[in-house]
């Protein structure tokens, strides 16, 4: 039923803020209905990683290819490069959703109205159709009580769970998590990654950068340790937080296990 | 001292007149101000350089020379180009690029307010630039500065009278006309100094009933 | 640019440049004892006083420009004041502008603690005194940025004196147009020196603003 192909390819990936290079040759698979989860320290390019996917941040070098869309990365004056692949991410995001660590909901809009925003603007289908949707969305994730509320009345955890019925909205295939539950107040963490573990057993393709190694080691088939703009570790969780190869991830993971 | 107070009421039908054209003037400026003030900032959002510099320029020089001189500048310009236009629409040019470089200005200050984030969330669903700046960004920008838009359309109110040097029948020159045929100035002036006072003061109380709505809404 | 108008008009442009300084100088002077005044009679718990101010930064507030200009114009001869117009619009402009100092130095002072009042009161400090010597120097930091906008429009109104016949810069400017009949040239000239009043004024202020922040924590 479920065909074992890439989703996501990358391949020698590279990012430079001027001369800072923040990724260094980053080179992964991740297959359809995969959860992934990126852990390491701060700094190690873990957003910016994700954030090259959907094309919220452009690539120096290297490509990313997902389905039959193919982002090449751009020496930074390739104007040209540039705007192809603008085109190629607008098609990309629709079938790519992400969810950020400071919800960025729209605080003009209520709950409901920031779930049907993008399906309506983007994909053009009509509000009743659409309504429907996101109230089982919105059910899915335990808000649909506060679906006519503003953002602004609702807890850390419940403008999250909010922001990811918006990014489920658009059906993508795949879901990146840049570090969901760090914004959050202890007691909330909770009932956001209660949704992403249904997500996950549902078989969502999900690519999650976070600190809760829990979690990753419940809800991970897949997990990539970065450090230094570089992929140290990859593996099954077991492998990589119990028995670590690399020098780097036996300390990282000391003294966060 | 009847006789001046039944003296100015006598020519309220004038003075009137010249109040509902400041009236009009200062709605067509401030009108036509916001359209230009939202051009601007717009075409501030993009890539070119020498644009971004032109309308600093432009709002720069708008807003650090007398509006006097802004009002003869256009009213000269438009004659020197040879198009003859009335005095009343040229005085609403030059209220309107005023404003809009004030207006320009405040919607910079909006725009700084709104958090990146929320161009993110919307550019990650998919959205177009259009699209987010019209649903997302804008609606969110006039919500945060509609109280510095009715101050900008107070100002406007209280530098009209200047358009007077250009001959349009706002509310100062009505009176300077009446004070032309009777030779009496005192009593005049100070009626349409109060009248001035009036209707600020009812623009100044309605802008902050405005502002406390649009703060209870956040 | 033609170097004929240049010739003629940067004499006059010049005088009108020296009138502007002088008059907003001069008014801007006045302003700061005014709106201190003013500010002052605005924050006292005495009814009576609080009400003077508050009328007065209404009335001021509210009307334009140049109709106090006019009203100052026609208004003083009738009270018997022979001045001629130059002084008038010196004056005139000075209170206008004292109305708008008068409200940003009472945010300024309403921001200092009510301590420090209570504590020159128990010394029995009199009431201007307390103002100049102790809560003045604390709010420089403060108000000191939104006087120097403000002074900068000051400057920009100066130029309405040019209705009543005062020969600063914008009268020069029309003065000069009248000659030369190049409007476009002399404005941008006229404007550029309004623009270098406006730099000095930014200059003078930050000056002003580094000695006031020495006294902050």
């Amino acid at each position: 039923m479920s065909k074992v192909e890439a989703a996501i390819t990358v391949c020698n990936l590279e990012k430079k803020f001027g001369d800072l290079v923040v990724l260094k040759n980053i080179n992964v698979k991740i297959k359809t209905g995969e959860v992934v989860c990126v852990v390491g320290p701060s700094g190690s390019g873990k957003s910016t990683f994700l954030r090259c996917i959907n094309y919220l941040e452009k690539p120096t070098n290297g490509d990313i290819v997902i389905g039959e869309w193919w982002l090449r990365g751009t020496e930074e004056k390739s104007g040209s490069i540039h705007v192809g692949n603008e085109q190629v991410a607008k098609e990309i995001r629709k079938s790519v959703g992400m969810v950020f660590q400071s919800f960025n909901l729209w605080p003009h809009k209520t709950v409901l109205e920031n779930v049907i925003e993008a399906p309506l603007m983007v994909k053009k289908i009509k509000k009743s159709e659409i309504t429907k949707t996101a109230c089982i969305l919105l059910e899915k994730v335990g808000l649909l009580d506060r679906k006519d509320y503003y953002p602004h009345q609702l807890s850390g955890g419940q403008q999250q769970r909010a922001a990811i019925a918006r990014a489920l909205a658009m059906q993508p295939e795949i879901m990146l998590f840049d570090e969901p539950t760090s914004a959050l107040d202890p007691e909330l963490v909770g009932e956001v990654l209660n949704v992403m573990k249904e997500l996950a057993g549902e078989g969502m393709t999900m690519v999650i950068v976070t600190h809760e190694m829990g979690f990753a080691a419940e809800v991970a088939d897949n997990v990539i340790f970065m450090e230094g703009g570089y992929v140290v570790e990859e593996g099954s969780p077991e492998a990589v937080f119990n028995h670590p190869k690399t020098d780097r991830a036996k300390q990282f993971f000391s003294s966060v296990l | 001292m009847q006789d001046t107070i039944d003296l100015v009421f006598s020519y309220m039908p004038d003075l009137l007149n010249g109040l509902y054209y400041t009236i009009l003037v200062s709605v067509e400026a401030i009108m036509i101000g916001f359209v230009v003030g939202m051009v601007l900032s717009v075409l501030r959002m993009g890539k070119s350089k020498i644009i971004k510099w032109i309308i600093s320029v432009y709002i720069s020089f708008v807003r650090g020379t007398p509006i006097i001189v802004q009002i003869f500048l256009i009213y000269y310009a438009l004659a020197m180009i040879g198009l003859d236009i009335p005095a009343f629409q040229s005085g609403v040019i030059a209220l309107s690029l005023n404003s809009g470089g004030f207006i320009a200005e405040i919607i910079r200050g909006g725009l700084n307010a709104i958090p990146k984030g929320q161009y993110e969330a919307a550019k990650a669903l998919g959205m177009g630039n259009f699209q987010t700046l019209r649903r997302i960004i804008f609606p969110q920008v006039l919500r945060i500065t509609l109280p510095q838009f009715l101050n900008e359309f107070i100002a406007v109110i209280k530098v009209s009278p200047l358009l007077s040097i250009i001959a349009v029948v706002e509310l100062t020159r009505a009176a300077q006309r009446i004070v032309n045929t009777t030779y009496i100035s005192l009593p005049f002036y100070i009626a349409i100094a109060i009248m001035y006072f009036i209707l600020n003061s009812i623009l100044e109380y309605a802008a902050k009933k405005v502002e406390k709505k649009t703060l209870l809404a956040k | 640019m033609n170097m004929n108008i240049l010739e003629i008009s940067l004499p006059l442009l010049l005088e009108g440049l020296k009138a502007t300084l002088l008059i907003s100088a001069m008014a801007i002077c006045i302003s700061i004892f005014v709106g201190g005044l003013i500010g002052g009679l605005y924050i006292s718990s005495n009814w009576l006083l609080h009400g003077i101010a508050y009328l007065y930064i209404k009335i001021f507030r509210n009307t334009p420009f140049m109709v106090q200009v006019y009203l100052a114009y026609y208004g003083l001869p009738a009270l018997g004041l022979n001045v001629d117009a130059y002084w008038t619009g010196v004056i005139v402009l000075a209170l206008y502008t004292g109305a708008y100092v008068a409200v940003i130095l009472e945010s300024g002072l309403r921001s200092v603690e009510k301590g420090q009042y209570e504590a020159a009161a128990a010394l029995n400090i009199p009431y201007i005194t307390m103002l100049r010597r102790i809560i003045l120097p604390q709010i420089m930091g403060i108000v000191i940025p939104p006087l120097t906008s403000q002074f900068i429009m000051t400057v920009k109104e100066s130029s309405v004196l040019s209705i009543i016949t005062i020969a600063e810069l914008t009268m020069m400017t029309n003065k000069a147009i009248g000659i030369t009949f190049s409007p476009f040239e002399v404005y941008i000239l006229a404007g550029i020196m309004y623009w270098a009043i406006n730099i000095c004024i930014e200059r003078i202020a930050k000056y002003f603003e580094k000695k006031a922040v020495r006294y902050q924590a």
